[in-house]
């Protein structure tokens, strides 16, 4: 489990992040939605370790943050960043995978291993002798998640992952998701997409101004309000089944078809 | 933004400095800059020190400037170090290490206040040129993008492993090398998404493109200038 108490984070003298804390659990899907310079991002930072709470404390798996290198933390929560041209510089895919595995002291031989088998996960072990530099965008970003995958971490923190991804690669990287989940890692994801996190029904948290205005189950979320004012985009599905004066919303496109149909009535 | 990219990154205050005009502060940096390489002794080097601290504070500019004593400290500590093992003074080798100090607290004090549309403004005028002028104003605002750019790559390989706290010199310089590659695709990259969005926005269209902005020389710029000339003069002759 991941728990962050009452946590501060400052960019000079601006607040990031202020007075938050929550609970995050292994095994299951966590979203922060929010606005542009909500603090999304630099939650995902604290959590993964890579930067330290300015005040309060953020503990994975029982371990502080604060107390512990970030190489220790990485072991466990690994971050998928938005933009994978900030990361890639070796001479091959392969090497891409396995720098990671070397900084955590894997042997060459089981590095390799780990490095093919999340390639090939990812459909990328075609192109292990290419240059990185030379995927295109869709193939980069499923490099980027290949590199964490390799290493196994209990969390995996997506930082926007949706951002510049076609609609194939987006239900790729559900599918990613879903399997995650069923090797019972705990899945975090901070976007404001918010169709794409619908039908995985994410514990929520809505983040304004670096700090926790509202939590819960996404299904409940436009039940209470449409959270405009935290640049949030009702999706669909949460709309038409407002319409259809559902109990609960449709989570995705099947449930909602079977309600028109008169199949069902959720 | 860190302390030591405020020290040197333009940002507009609501002082007396900022209403000058962009030749008088450039020109009055320069004197600081040559003043601080020029003054050798303990006394004077205290004294311009003392006058750049209040000129910074009645700019209300000393919290960013004072950035710039983050990257000064560890070298001035060696250059007194250095001085002392030669078998100078220890005023002599306060001395040069206060100098050093005043160097780079001198050119934060120009660069934070001198904005990158007067370096604009100056270079046409001065250059005659816009291509080479828009270069340097350019290069200049994209200082803050760089150390941006370079913040986020550390963290994203931090989260690969790479350690940038280790104390060995060689592993570090070695992990730093993870930054250069990512850093010069992303400049490559941003660099021709300029230069389309500028072709896009009509650069070039006019042979004698226009001004936004004029800055006039006034009264105030003159009483600056002869006061910090005056200043200067003095510490040098009399400190």
């Amino acid at each position: 489990m991941i728990k962050l108490k009452d946590v501060y984070y400052t960019y000079g003298t601006r607040y990031a992040v202020e007075g938050v804390s929550l609970e995050i659990k292994e095994g299951e899907v966590t979203a922060f939605v929010g606005p542009n310079g909500a603090g999304k991002t630099t939650l995902a930072k604290l959590i993964s370790g890579i930067i330290k709470p300015t005040r309060g404390s953020v503990y994975v798996d029982g371990i502080d943050t604060k107390k512990s290198s970030h190489l220790e933390i990485i072991r466990k929560v690994g971050i998928i960043f938005q933009n994978p041209d900030y990361q890639l510089f070796e001479r091959t895919v392969l090497e891409e995978v396995m720098f990671a595995l070397k900084n955590m002291g894997y042997d060459r031989r089981e590095a390799q291993d780990r490095a093919m088998k999340a390639l090939d996960r990812f459909g990328l072990s075609k192109y292990a002798d290419r240059p990185p530099l030379s995927l295109s965008g869709g193939e980069k970003k499923r490099l980027t998640f290949a590199i964490v995958y390799a290493w196994d971490p209990k969390y995996i923190v997506f930082d926007e992952p949706t951002v510049g991804q076609d609609g194939l690669n987006l239900k790729n990287l559900r599918n990613v998701m879903d399997e995650m989940l069923k090797e019972g890692k705990g899945v975090i994801i901070t976007s404001h997409d918010m169709e794409f996190l619908w039908p995985l029904n994410p514990s929520t948290f809505v983040i304004k101004e670096g700090k926790v205005v509202w939590m819960g189950k996404m299904k409940e979320l436009f039940k209470e309000a449409n959270y405009s004012d935290a640049n949030l985009i009702e999706p669909q599905l949460s709309v038409i089944s407002k319409k259809l004066s559902l109990k609960e919303p449709a989570l995705s496109v099947e449930d909602a078809a079977e309600v028109i149909k008169g199949v069902s009535n959720i | 933004m860190s302390a030591i990219s405020r020290a040197f990154v333009y940002e507009q205050k609501d002082s007396w400095l900022y209403r000058l005009n962009p030749y008088t502060k450039i020109a009055a940096g320069l004197i600081l800059i040559v003043a601080s390489l020029a003054f050798f002794s303990f006394e004077k080097a205290l004294s311009l020190f003392v006058l750049m601290l209040t000129l910074s504070a009645s700019a209300k500019k000393l919290r960013s400037n004072a950035g710039s004593f983050v990257p000064s400290a560890p070298f001035a500590t060696i250059i007194f170090i250095a001085e002392f093992l030669l078998g100078r003074s220890l005023l002599t080798g306060f001395a040069y290490a206060l100098r050093f100090v005043n160097l780079v607290f001198s050119s934060s004090i120009m660069f934070t206040s001198v904005s990158p549309d007067e370096i604009d403004y100056m270079a046409r005028k001065v250059l005659r040129s816009r291509d080479f002028s828009f270069l340097i104003s350019t290069t200049y605002k994209f200082i803050p993008v760089l150390a941006s750019d370079i913040s986020q790559i550390i963290e994203v390989q931090k989260a690969r492993g790479v350690d940038f706290d280790t104390k060995n010199i060689f592993k570090l310089l070695k992990n730093y090398y993870t930054i250069l590659v990512p850093l010069f695709v992303v400049s490559i990259v941003r660099s021709q998404q300029l230069a389309e969005a500028l072709e896009l926005r009509g650069y070039g269209a006019s042979e004698k493109p226009t001004f936004i902005y004029e800055y006039p020389l006034r009264t105030s710029d003159l009483i600056f200038m002869i006061l910090i000339l005056s200043l200067i003069v003095y510490i040098g002759m009399f400190a």
